[in-house]
């Protein structure tokens, strides 16, 4: 672990950005029931004030709730959000790819066909329909988030293994005489991540982005405050009060952009050889 | 008026600043006349690549020119832009590649891919292009041109393809050719041919060909000249026929000696009758082939009713010619494939019939070393990693592990440092050390060494060839020796197998099959072997020029 973190880009200005708007959308997330004691809901002010004025930082919504009370709680749900509906999906996928990919043959035939069944529904679609159906709740929101998302997963691992299964390496280990499990889990997988982790990441952003959409069209849970919720409800009066849509948009974009360069980052330190040429 | 084709003076190309040396290229001189080919020898990582590439202005960007000149035709090119350079390439400049599978576009078909040269260039209309397109493909001898020209790379074999790159770069008749290393990859039957087409084409069209090779096999059949370099300076240079008699450095005489000669001294032949650690009967193995070209399926037979016996101790080489057979046996008797009939006994224990589950603890036995040293090991993994996994399943605990595997490597002539060190940090032959060290950490019965220096320059191969034959010495190993070339069988192995299309056709001692091979493959195998018939070898470009005039 501690040769990962030497390896990642710490001079690199990108880099060093996206981890200090993620850190900022975490702290914002731990710190939001202390900084706003009275919660997202309550009305604090005029409704629709400029950013900057009365001492509001980003102004207030369309009712008089402080914009950046809303924004320190939306990060709350969107980080839960990202977290648990991408480590979900993401262990189900690589268990499916995993599985099909080294075994092959007609558990690799049921496992695909099955992937593709999910694959050829429109995602945000199915999510809608899920989300309706389980009633409103980040629960549900999470679960149609993950059973939306985790095909790409699985298909990747599997072409991952595939194409490792066959290395000398692996040969080599069958030979050694050891399991399955450990062949899987020690020789192929590590080799498999790198693409994989970045797509986890990728996985994060769109997670946060698909609550986002869900909420926005009014589909989120009623008990929490969302970035998506804050945006959907406020654009009736974008053309009037532009900030009260576009602060948590740029909410959303930002922690979306520091994702996806993370993951890269952390893309680059996970593979020895791009490290040493990077040292070149 | 310059007879030179290609003419370099000092040229020097220097490194980055952290390389092991100042310069990978240092005050290079020499000359190519039309009609001459030059050889330029070396190990890997002598230099001699980067002069080539140096020369077609393909210096990759960490790289630069600092001084000298290249003078193509008597006019100065080093200086030229990637515009200038893009006019000349082809033209009056070619080049072919070791791997032709990743020269060619994978994509294209192989006629576009040819007439895209002469279109690029923009020579002759549509017929002519087509008809110069015929004309190349019956000069280097591709089969059945017509659907050839139609199909894409992937469908072609290695010897095709490379015949298909030699059409490419003399397609438009350049003054000069360079050819990097252009049948490492093919086995040596391929090998012949090839540059038997390079010797014609340069005939036919006065190519001045700057040829570079680690193989003075090679050089011994083709080169009127040769240029030897070591560490990036040109160490020797003259006439082909003096360098390869009379060696003025040693560093030369090293390279000549490495190159393995058609000769049998693996000892005494082993007493008769030895236990037999493998035993292989009526082996058979069917499989779905996609032919070359055409999408039709056909179904081979890989060790059709092979039965053979090897004695515990004894060093068996299979060999033949690319293509099916040689290498699935391998890999069945490793069992990594499952035979369709016929038996395999290690030690008395049948192997073939078994299923995965009851095969993994005897799956210790046998072990194999592979070809690519680059794939062999997981590159995830320290080589401590590596060796202390097999070594734990054999039960050593964390810390006897580390001390075994710090004795393997020993055995192997890695010292320890090695253990916490991933394996991009190894060159290939440190690789294929490693590899040896893992298989032997389960004390196999047998090994099956899988073309296990095929891919290793001259040098190289003769070092691992000799750990083998000093671990067997030394431990008693029994190995199954499975390579393409005859020589390396013949350097190592007690006896030989010679296979044709999956079946055996020749087997007995070395020395007796070279001195009187009984089947005509097996003689056409030790034909084509490079540097080994002393009446095909060149005569100086001066005697052949005077012929031509006389005629």
């Amino acid at each position: 672990m501690r040769r990962l973190a030497a390896r990642l880009p710490r001079r690199d200005i990108v880099f060093v950005a996206s981890a200090a708007i993620l850190l900022v959308v975490v702290a914002m997330a731990l710190s939001a029931p202390f900084v706003f004691p009275g919660g997202p809901w309550e009305v604090v002010g005029p409704p629709m004030a400029r950013p900057l004025s009365d001492g509001f930082l980003l102004g207030t919504d369309t009712i008089g709730r402080s914009l950046l009370s809303g924004i320190f709680y939306g990060a709350r749900v969107s980080l839960l959000v990202g977290i648990v509906a991408t480590a979900l999906p993401f262990l189900l996928g690589m268990l499916v790819g995993a599985v099909a990919g080294y075994y092959g043959g007609v558990v690799d035939d049921a496992l695909m066909r099955l992937t593709e069944l999910f694959q050829t529904v429109p995602h945000f679609m199915l999510a809608l329909v899920l989300v309706a159906i389980l009633t409103p709740s980040i629960g549900s929101i999470i679960i149609a988030i993950s059973v939306v998302s985790w095909p790409p997963v699985a298909r990747l691992v599997r072409g991952e293994f595939l194409i490792l299964r066959n290395r000398e390496f692996v040969e080599a280990a069958v030979l050694s005489g050891r399991g399955d499990a450990s062949i899987i889990l020690r020789e192929i997988l590590p080799n498999a991540l790198g693409p994989i982790v970045v797509m986890a990441s990728l996985m994060v952003a769109t997670a946060i982005l698909l609550e986002a959409a869900i909420s926005f069209i009014g589909l989120g849970d009623p008990n929490l405050m969302s970035w998506g919720y804050m945006v959907g409800a406020s654009r009736t009066v974008l053309r009037t009060a532009w900030w009260v849509s576009v602060m948590p948009g740029l909410a959303v974009f930002l922690t979306v952009l520091a994702i996806n360069f993370l993951g890269e980052a952390l893309n680059e330190a996970l593979n020895p050889r791009s490290a040493l040429g990077t040292m070149r | 008026m310059t007879a030179d084709a290609l003419r370099v003076e000092g040229l020097t190309v220097a490194l980055p600043a952290s390389g092991q040396r100042a310069h990978a290229a240092e005050d290079i001189s020499f000359s190519l006349r039309r009609g001459e080919t030059l050889c330029m020898v070396g190990e890997s990582g002598s230099g001699k690549s980067v002069v080539a590439h140096a020369v077609m202005g393909l210096l990759p960007a960490s790289l630069r020119l600092t001084a000298g000149r290249i003078l193509l035709e008597g006019g100065e090119i080093q200086g030229l832009g990637e515009a200038g350079f893009r006019r000349i390439r082809s033209r009056r400049l070619s080049m072919i590649f070791q791997e032709p599978m990743t020269a060619l576009n994978p994509l294209m078909r192989i006629g576009d891919q040819i007439s895209e040269v002469m279109r690029v260039h923009g020579v002759g209309d549509r017929r002519a292009i087509r008809d110069r397109m015929f004309e190349l493909a019956e000069q280097v001898r591709l089969p059945d041109p017509a659907t050839i020209l139609r199909a894409y790379p992937m469908q072609l074999s290695g010897g095709q393809r490379q015949r298909v790159m030699i059409a490419m770069a003399l397609a438009l008749k350049p003054a000069v050719l360079v050819a990097d290393e252009p049948t490492t990859a093919l086995d040596v039957t391929t090998q012949a041919q090839i540059l038997a087409i390079i010797r014609e084409m340069q005939e036919t069209y006065g190519t001045g060909v700057l040829f570079v090779t680690h193989d003075f096999g090679v050089v011994s059949e083709i080169a009127d000249r040769v240029v030897v370099m070591e560490k990036g300076k040109a160490v020797e240079e003259g006439l082909a026929a003096d360098v390869l008699t009379r060696p003025a450095h040693p560093y030369t005489r090293r390279l000549i000696a490495a190159v393995p000669a058609l000769a049998a001294d693996a000892g005494p032949a082993l007493e008769e009758p030895r236990p037999a650690a493998l035993e292989v009967k009526g082996l058979s193995k069917r499989f779905v082939r996609r032919s070359g070209l055409f999408s039709r399926r056909t179904v081979g037979g890989a060790g059709r009713g092979v039965a053979r016996r090897v004695g515990r101790g004894e060093f068996f080489g299979i060999t033949g010619g690319s293509g099916w057979g040689r290498p699935t046996l391998g890999r069945l008797i490793g069992r990594l494939a499952r035979p369709d009939s016929g038996d395999i006994l290690v030690d008395e224990v049948t192997l073939a019939r078994l299923d995965d589950r009851a095969l993994r603890p005897l799956r210790r036995n046998v072990q194999m070393i592979f070809q690519d040293p680059f794939g062999s090991l997981n590159p995830r993994q320290t080589i401590g990693t590596i060796l202390g996994t097999v070594l734990s399943l054999g039960g050593s605990d964390a810390a006897a592990a580390r001390q075994e595997a710090a004795r393997l490597l020993d055995l192997v002539g890695l010292d320890a440092g090695a253990l916490d060190r991933f394996p991009h940090e190894f060159s290939g032959g440190q690789r294929q050390r490693i590899s040896l060290a893992r298989a032997l950490a389960t004390e196999p019965r047998l090994l099956i060494a899988d073309e296990a220096v095929s891919a290793l320059d001259v040098v190289i191969q003769a070092q691992i060839l000799d750990l083998l034959a000093d671990l067997r010495r030394r431990l008693g190993l029994t190995v199954l020796f499975i390579t393409h070339d005859l020589r390396v069988a013949g350097r190592i192995c007690d006896r030989v197998a010679v296979m044709l299309r999956g079946e055996i056709v020749e087997q007995g001692r070395p020395a007796e099959i070279f001195a009187a091979p009984r089947h005509p493959y097996t003689a056409s195998l030790i034909a084509s072997i490079p540097g080994w018939d002393p009446e095909r070898r060149r005569q100086p470009v001066e005697q052949r020029q005077r012929k031509e005039t006389a005629r």
